[in-house]
C-alpha cells in the first residue's frame, strides 16, 4: 500500500470527523444526537407498538384505586433508593422525611398500597444518584438516549446501577421477580400518562429536541432543587438578541441602560 | 380515569355566594391601580380556575373565556421574540407579525386543552423573585388533583418596558421546564435548516391540525 492511499484514508476519516464537529460545535448539549436520533426513534417506536397499546389496555381493565396502589406500592418499595441519596447528599431533614414516608406507608399504609404519608402531609422528596452527583458538581455532560430506557446523560446513567443497589428488594427476589416488578410499574405508569404523551408528541414541533430540552431542564431544576428564591440562571434567555438593538439607529448602546438612570 | 366529580356538585348555593363575596371583595379594591405582578398572577388564576369550575357552560365557551384572559395577561409579541432569539431578524416585519398570531394561536391550543383537565385543583402563590433586569418571576403550586404539587413560575414584564406599562406574562416555566426555552430550542431547529417560511408554514399547519 502506498503511502498516499493511506494518506487518503486518514483525510477521509479527519473529514468524518471534522465534519461531524459543528454539529458538537453548534448544538452544545447534544454532541451524539447522530447517535441518539435512531435510538430515540426506535425507543418510539417501541413505546408506540408495544408500550402505549399495553398501557392502554392496562387502563382499560384495572380501576383506578388498583392503578394508585400499585403505584404506591412500588414508589415505597423503591424509597429507599431517595433515603440513601438524601443521605449521600447530607439532608438529613429529607432524610427523616423520607424515612417518616417508608414507616407510615409500610405499616399504616399496609404494605405501601396507601399513601398515608401523603394524607398526613409529610413530605416526599425525590432524589436519585444522578442528582447526587450533580450536588458534587459532576457536570451532565453529554445527553444520550438509552434504549428502552429513554433520556439521561453521561452522569445520570449512573444511577440505574448505583440506585438498584439501594433497592432492597433487588437482594432477596430473583431477578425475574425484580423485573417483573419493573415491568409492571412501568406499565402503569405509561398508563397513567396516556393522555399527556400523546397531547405532547401531537404538540410538539419537532419531539426529540422537546424531550432532550425539558428533560436537560427538569434535571438542573432537581439537582439545585430550585425554588422560587433560586436565582434564575438562564437571564440571557430572556434578553432580546444583539440584532435587535444593532436594529436601532445609532443611539449607540447608551439606551440599553434608561431604565438605571431614571 | 376522570371520575370524581360528585365531589363539586354539592352544594352550589355555598359555591355562589363564595363566588359572589370574591366579586365584591375585587369591585371593592379598584383603587389599586398599580397591580403587583403576584396579585395578577393571583387574579389571573383564580378567574382561570372560576371558569374551569363553572357548570353551566360548554366545554367550547369556557375554553374560548380563559383564551380571551391570556391574550390580556400573555405578550405574545415579546414571547415570539425571545422564542425565536437570534433568528428574528431574518424575519420580515411581516413575518414577524404573521409569527406572532400563529404562535399566539398554536400556545392557546396546545395550553387549552391541557389546562381543562385540571379542574379540580388549588392554586398557591408559594413566593417571587425579582430578576437582575427588573423582571419579576411568580411563583406557583398546584394543590391536589391529578397535578399535586407541581411547581408553575410565571415571568412578568412590564408592557414594552415603560415605566407603568401593566405586568404582562413572558414565559411559564413548569417544573423547571421553560416554555420559551423549550419552543426556542425546537424553533432553533427548524430554523437551523429551513427558513422563516418554512417554520411559517409548520406553524399554520399545525394550527390547522389541532382541534378546536
Amino acid at each position: 500500500m502506498n503511502p498516499r492511499g493511506f494518506g487518503l484514508l486518514q483525510s477521509a476519516l479527519l473529514i468524518a470527523l471534522l465534519g461531524s464537529l459543528p454539529g458538537c460545535a453548534t448544538q452544545g448539549p447534544d454532541p451524539l444526537e447522530r447517535w441518539n436520533r435512531p435510538i430515540f426513534s426506535f425507543n418510539e417506536r417501541f413505546d408506540k407498538y408495544v408500550l402505549e397499546p399495553a398501557a392502554t389496555g392496562w387502563d382499560w381493565v384495572l380501576p383506578e384505586v388498583v392503578q394508585t396502589g400499585i403505584r404506591n406500592f412500588y414508589d415505597n418499595i423503591t424509597m429507599p433508593v431517595t433515603l440513601a441519596n438524601d443521605i449521600l447528599q447530607l439532608k438529613p431533614r429529607a432524610a427523616l422525611e423520607d424515612l417518616g414516608r417508608i414507616t407510615v406507608n409500610t405499616t399504616a399504609g399496609i404494605g405501601g398500597l396507601l399513601d398515608v404519608a401523603s394524607m398526613i402531609e409529610i413530605p416526599e422528596n425525590d432524589e436519585d444518584f444522578g442528582q447526587t452527583l450533580g450536588r458534587y458538581g459532576v457536570p451532565p455532560g453529554p445527553y444520550l438516549i438509552i434504549p428502552l430506557l429513554g433520556p439521561s446523560t453521561a452522569r445520570d446513567v449512573f444511577r440505574y446501577p448505583a440506585d438498584a443497589a439501594a433497592t432492597p428488594h433487588n437482594y432477596f427476589l430473583p431477578s425475574w421477580a425484580s423485573l417483573t416488578l419493573r415491568i409492571v410499574e412501568n406499565f402503569n405508569i405509561r398508563a397513567y400518562y396516556l393522555e399527556e404523551l400523546r397531547e405532547a408528541r401531537a404538540a410538539a414541533f419537532d419531539y426529540y429536541v422537546f424531550v432532550r430540552s425539558a428533560y436537560l431542564e427538569v434535571r438542573e431544576h432537581k439537582v439545585r432543587d430550585a425554588t422560587v428564591e433560586t436565582p434564575e440562571r438562564r437571564d440571557d434567555l430572556y434578553q432580546f438578541e444583539d440584532q435587535e438593538a444593532a436594529e436601532r439607529p445609532s443611539e449607540s448602546g447608551d439606551d440599553l441602560y434608561d431604565i438605571e438612570d431614571d | 380515569m376522570t371520575s370524581t366529580t360528585s365531589k363539586t356538585t354539592r352544594s352550589p348555593w355555598l359555591l355562589r355566594s363564595a363566588a359572589a363575596l370574591l366579586g365584591a371583595a375585587l369591585l371593592a379594591t379598584p383603587g389599586l391601580a398599580e397591580d403587583s405582578p403576584d396579585a395578577i398572577v393571583r387574579k389571573t388564576v383564580d378567574r382561570v380556575l372560576e371558569i374551569l369550575a363553572s357548570k353551566d357552560e360548554s366545554e367550547d365557551q369556557r375554553r374560548h373565556r380563559i383564551e380571551e384572559i391570556a391574550y390580556d395577561r400573555f405578550d405574545f409579541a415579546t414571547i415570539s421574540q425571545l422564542v425565536l432569539a437570534r433568528h428574528w431578524s431574518r424575519f420580515s416585519p411581516e413575518q414577524r407579525q404573521e409569527f406572532v398570531e400563529q404562535f399566539k394561536i398554536q400556545l392557546s391550543k396546545n395550553y387549552g386543552t391541557r389546562i381543562m383537565r385540571y379542574n379540580q385543583q388549588r392554586v398557591e402563590i408559594v413566593g417571587q423573585r425579582v430578576e437582575p433586569r427588573g423582571d419579576v418571576t411568580v411563583g406557583t403550586r398546584i394543590e391536589g388533583g391529578s397535578a399535586d404539587g407541581v411547581e408553575v413560575d410565571y415571568r412578568l414584564r412590564r408592557l414594552d418596558q415603560e415605566k407603568d406599562g401593566p405586568w404582562m406574562v413572558i414565559d411559564v416555566i413548569i417544573e423547571g421546564v421553560s416554555l420559551v426555552s423549550n419552543y426556542r430550542s425546537q424553533f432553533s431547529e427548524i430554523l437551523g435548516r429551513g427558513s422563516p417560511d418554512d417554520l411559517l408554514r409548520q406553524l399554520r399547519e399545525k394550527n390547522a391540525a389541532s382541534p378546536a
